[in-house]
């Protein structure tokens, strides 16, 4: 990561009603009867971003009242957008509230979209040498790219695509991000109601593009062109121009960029939980904690480490992975996870007493048997090659008869080894005694491979879950 | 099952265990085995499970108790394990021959389906896209003046647009025909044979107690719940499942109305439990009774009319919907809803009551007190709040349906056991069960399968139970 600041400007309303569709066949609804799932989608979104990338300096900007000057250029623009639905007028104030409760400033200004003001700030930070990222879905900020300027842009079905000044190249088959204007003109924009070029789409454009450069020097140049486009163009030329400038994204809005404004801050935790509280939040509440959690513990750590980053980073690894070798296989991000852990409030194998051990000769395996066969109630769960139960073989089984203290035993790759210590253990699972498990089918089934019936009642925690008050 | 156990622990303990994510890697192609953890590793990891999976047992059976339910869940749920986990053991036999064959049979109706929508629609198009579709139905053929459009501008070609065009255009049904066969080759006919174990050479669905809301079981790997039975070629799915070996006919147990049975004894609706303690044909008694002719003369149309609003009512059926899967005008949909209440008016009060019972409590109970919690019963959103509703009617009847077949499978299961049959139980599906019948023991096992699911649950309504034998599900249901 070079040393670089980063700032992350989020455009909100692309962002709400993302979260909100991605409900829509089955909204939250909280039991106020609130729907909820604008809301929601969008902290998701946003705490993702947060939890991810960790922003030296973060802004989120709303429109208020549309823009004013394309408008007026324009009678008709954005004039084809459905209503805004019900659930996303409610939204607003309370993602106002929350982000005011987060300390994260919120970027409006009357009579501008949110584009413009995000493409202003981020021409300001530029010059200040900073790293701008949009945050948003929608393809039209590709204009703004630069060497600075990123587009941080949702994918579909979760994670992010990063678009620099290549990705925009690709996707738009245009030599500078600024074409993009040109692009956008000259196909319109259905959902903006840009009219665009008449009989000019994406192929056209994007070969136009290659030809010509840009909508003037197409323009100036139709008698190049043959047939019914070549009518088209000419008689079409104001309104190419009118859409490449509804399509441009302004950079003049009057906003400043204050560095210091936009530092990611301490949320005030309280304020939120109280407000995740009465939104029904539960699953979300966790989320933040967690989230903030961690920056707590970093910076607890970069304050106690003076010789900042890379210590950090060491310690941390170290933290997870005492095998050094398992980090390969960590989850990206998981790094800080113990830390999120023990600051959220969870405990964790990490801070909890326990007393596991591992058995592994006939004589530690005698004497666990023994003490299996004392007690009325036992839980038991199986570790194994995989999933299908009647096809895996049988690699560990776990026993557990005290709070914090338990056993496992450990059969080696040969089957008819394993066979000959699981005889062993016949008498207990033959036993009266309550064999507890979770999702115990699982581990009969497994035993059922080697011929191993279980008897005696039976305890099953996932067969009973939905009896529960808790259970959704 | 384990992120399950994980959200139980983070819930009730306010511990978070390790994840096997960090020992052996995300799910996919490059997840370790087990066996390649070091074994300090695995013990922390496989005990920590055992560990939790112990507290939070003690944590539930205080709950249960709370909660009133401990009696269901030492009565039925936990004496399931073993049954279930046996029928998951057992598993089924599968033609792979004829699904083979009917595989090939589903590719030409698709063919031939495909033929015909193109020479109706004027040209080829992919029939899949629903883009392309939109465009040949809506702009093309104009079938609907002002069509729906989705958030991106494409036209809706849902199951549930298309259903209302169907009535009116062919092109609409063969397409709808054309979906069904190609969902039925890919998820079902095609499928089935991969779910087949290597060793036993036979299928073993799971069985999961806990996933639906109402108590029903519900089924996975493969998904045998779900096999559409309202058409041939669905139902014909059936016939892949086969005995056992020469020994063996499949034997289907099927109780007959039962959720009818159940709301006439909860509502203590005496027109209605009369009708089944005298054996008569429900739906014909009904429409006697609704139309306010004779028995005998009630005519198919009415008798058929009567069945859906009887079969409908428990879920909550309204006008709009009842107008829609018959030949009734709203109106006269509406009117026979309206006698149909009047003719059993206690059935009414009873939906009434559950209503305000879960009004109140925020809950309602099966006969066996399974609850199921309502949490929208109170929503301001009255589209969210109708639903809690229905579910208010609709959770007692069909859960006590499952309470019941439950219970007539742990006593089939321990008969059997007792007995030592070479017989098995191997399926549960729906209001059914499936049966391996050993030849030799056919005339003992019939009554025995009959009357424990007669008898499982004692109500004011007799509970009926058809059985049928066959040479594959299809034939024996």
């Amino acid at each position: 990561m070079s040393d670089q600041k980063r700032v992350f400007l989020v455009d909100a309303f692309a962002l709400i009603f993302r979260g909100y569709y991605a409900f829509i066949k089955n909204p939250r609804i909280n039991s106020k009867g609130l729907d909820t799932s604008a809301i929601m989608g969008f902290m998701n979104s946003l705490l993702d971003v947060i939890k991810r990338e960790r922003p030296d300096h973060l802004a989120v900007c709303f429109d208020k009242g549309g823009s004013v000057d394309r408008v007026e250029m324009f009678e008709a623009y954005k004039a084809n957008r459905d209503e805004t639905p019900e659930a996303i007028k409610i939204a607003v104030p309370y993602i106002q509230e929350i982000l005011k409760a987060m300390h994260i400033p919120i970027m409006v200004k009357e009579g501008f979209e949110a584009d413009d003001v995000i493409g202003t700030l981020s021409k300001q930070a530029e010059k200040e040498g900073y790293k701008t990222f949009m945050v948003t879905p929608d393809k039209d900020f590709a204009q703004l790219v630069s060497e600075n300027i990123f587009m941080y842009k949702p994918r579909f079905g979760g994670g992010y695509d990063i678009w620099g000044i290549p990705e925009v190249q690709e996707k738009f088959g245009v030599e500078t991000p600024e074409q993009v204007i040109d692009f956008l003109g000259m196909m319109g924009d259905s959902a903006d109601n840009i009219p665009g070029l008449p009989g000019v789409g994406e192929k056209t454009a994007k070969k136009f593009l290659t030809a010509y450069g840009s909508m003037e020097n197409l323009l100036a140049n139709t008698h190049e062109l043959k047939g019914k486009m070549k009518e088209k163009l000419e008689a079409n030329g104001e309104l190419g121009l009118l859409s490449k400038k509804l399509a441009t994204i302004m950079l003049d809005v009057p906003v400043t960029f204050h560095a210091k404004d936009f530092e990611l801050d301490q949320p005030d935790i309280e304020k939120v939980t109280e407000l995740f509280n009465e939104l029904e939040f539960r699953n979300l509440l966790v989320n933040f904690t967690r989230t903030f959690a961690v920056e707590n513990a970093e910076k607890v750590n970069s304050a106690e480490n003076s010789s900042e980053e890379k210590v950090k980073t060491v310690a941390k690894k170290a933290a997870t992975a005492p095998e050094g070798q398992f980090d390969l296989f960590a989850a990206p991000g998981s790094g800080s996870v113990s830390d999120a852990e023990i600051a959220s409030g969870f405990k964790t194998i990490k801070n909890t007493d326990h007393f596991y051990q591992h058995i592994d000769s006939p004589l530690s395996r005698k004497l666990l048997i023994r003490k299996l066969m004392e007690q009325t109630s036992v839980c038991f769960d199986t570790e194994t090659t995989g999933l299908k139960a009647l096809e895996v073989e049988l690699i560990g089984i776990a026993f557990s008869f005290e709070k914090g203290k338990g056993y496992y035993v450990s059969f080696p790759e040969d089957q008819e080894e394993t066979r000959l210590i699981l005889e062993e253990f016949r008498p207990f699972f033959e036993s009266e005694i309550e064999k507890i498990g979770h999702n115990i089918k699982y581990d009969i089934k497994v035993l059922s491979n080697y011929n191993m019936p279980v008897r005696g009642k039976l305890f099953d925690n996932c067969a009973l879950f939905n009896q529960s008050r808790y259970a959704s | 099952m384990r992120h399950n156990m994980d959200m139980l622990a983070e819930t009730y303990l306010n511990y978070q265990p390790v994840s096997i994510t960090e020992l052996i890697g995300k799910k996919g192609k490059n997840q370790l085995s087990m066996r390649v953890v070091p074994i300090a590793d695995q013990t922390e990891y496989a005990v920590e499970d055992a560990d939790i999976t112990f507290q939070l047992k003690q944590l539930f059976t205080t709950e249960l108790e709370s909660g009133n339910v401990t009696k269901l869940f030492n009565d039925i749920e936990l004496p399931l394990v073993s049954v279930l986990t046996a029928m998951e053991i057992e598993g089924i036999n599968v033609n792979t021959d004829f699904l083979k064959e009917l595989s090939i049979a589903l590719s030409d109706d698709i063919n031939r389906l495909e033929k015909e929508i193109y020479e109706q629609a004027g040209e080829e198009f992919n029939i899949a896209s629903p883009k392309q579709l939109g465009i040949i139905l809506f702009e093309k053929l104009e079938l609907v003046k002002k069509p729906k459009k989705t958030k991106t501008g494409q036209y809706k070609t849902g199951e549930d647009i298309l259903s209302f065009l169907a009535k009116d255009h062919k092109i609409i049904r063969d397409i709808q025909e054309y979906r069904q066969y190609k969902k039925l080759q890919s998820t079902y006919v095609d499928a089935l044979p991969n779910e087949i174990n290597a060793k036993t050479g036979r299928i073993h669905t799971e069985y999961m107690q806990a996933v639906a809301a109402t108590g029903r079981l519900s089924s996975n790997n493969p998904n045998l719940q779900n096999i559409p039975i309202r058409t041939e070629r669905g139902r014909e799915v059936r016939k892949a499942f086969v005995p056992k070996d020469d020994n063996h006919v499949l034997l289907a147990a099927d109780y007959s109305q039962i959720e009818l049975r159940i709301i006439a004894a909860l509502s203590e609706e005496e027109n209605m439990i009369n009708a089944f303690k005298n054996g008569e044909d429900i739906h014909a008694s009904t429409a006697a009774k609704v139309f306010n002719v004779a028995l005998e003369n009630v005519t198919r149309e009415q008798r058929s009319n009567a069945k859906t609003v009887n079969f409908g009512i428990v879920y909550g059926v309204s006008a709009f919907g009842l107008s829609n899967q018959t030949n009734l005008s709203r109106s006269e949909a509406k009117e026979l809803i309206d006698t149909y209440y009047e003719t059993y008016p206690k059935l009414k009060a009873y939906m009434t009551s559950q209503v305000e019972f879960a009004r109140e409590h925020g809950y309602v109970e099966t006969v066996l007190n399974r609850r199921r919690y309502l949490k929208d019963i109170n929503s301001r959103n009255a589209m969210v709040r109708s639903g809690a509703e229905r579910n208010a009617v609709n959770a007692p009847i069909q859960g006590s349906a499952a309470d019941i077949i439950k219970l007539a499978m742990i006593n089939i299961h321990n008969r059997f056991e007792k007995e030592n049959f070479k017989s098995k139980m191997l399926l549960q599906v729906h209001d059914e069960l499936v049966f391996d019948a050993h030849k030799e023991e056919l005339e003992i096992i019939r009554p025995i399968i009959k009357h424990e699911m007669e008898n499982a649950f004692k109500m004011s309504v007799p509970l009926d139970v058809e059985i049928d034998l066959g040479e594959n599900w299809l034939e024996a249901h």
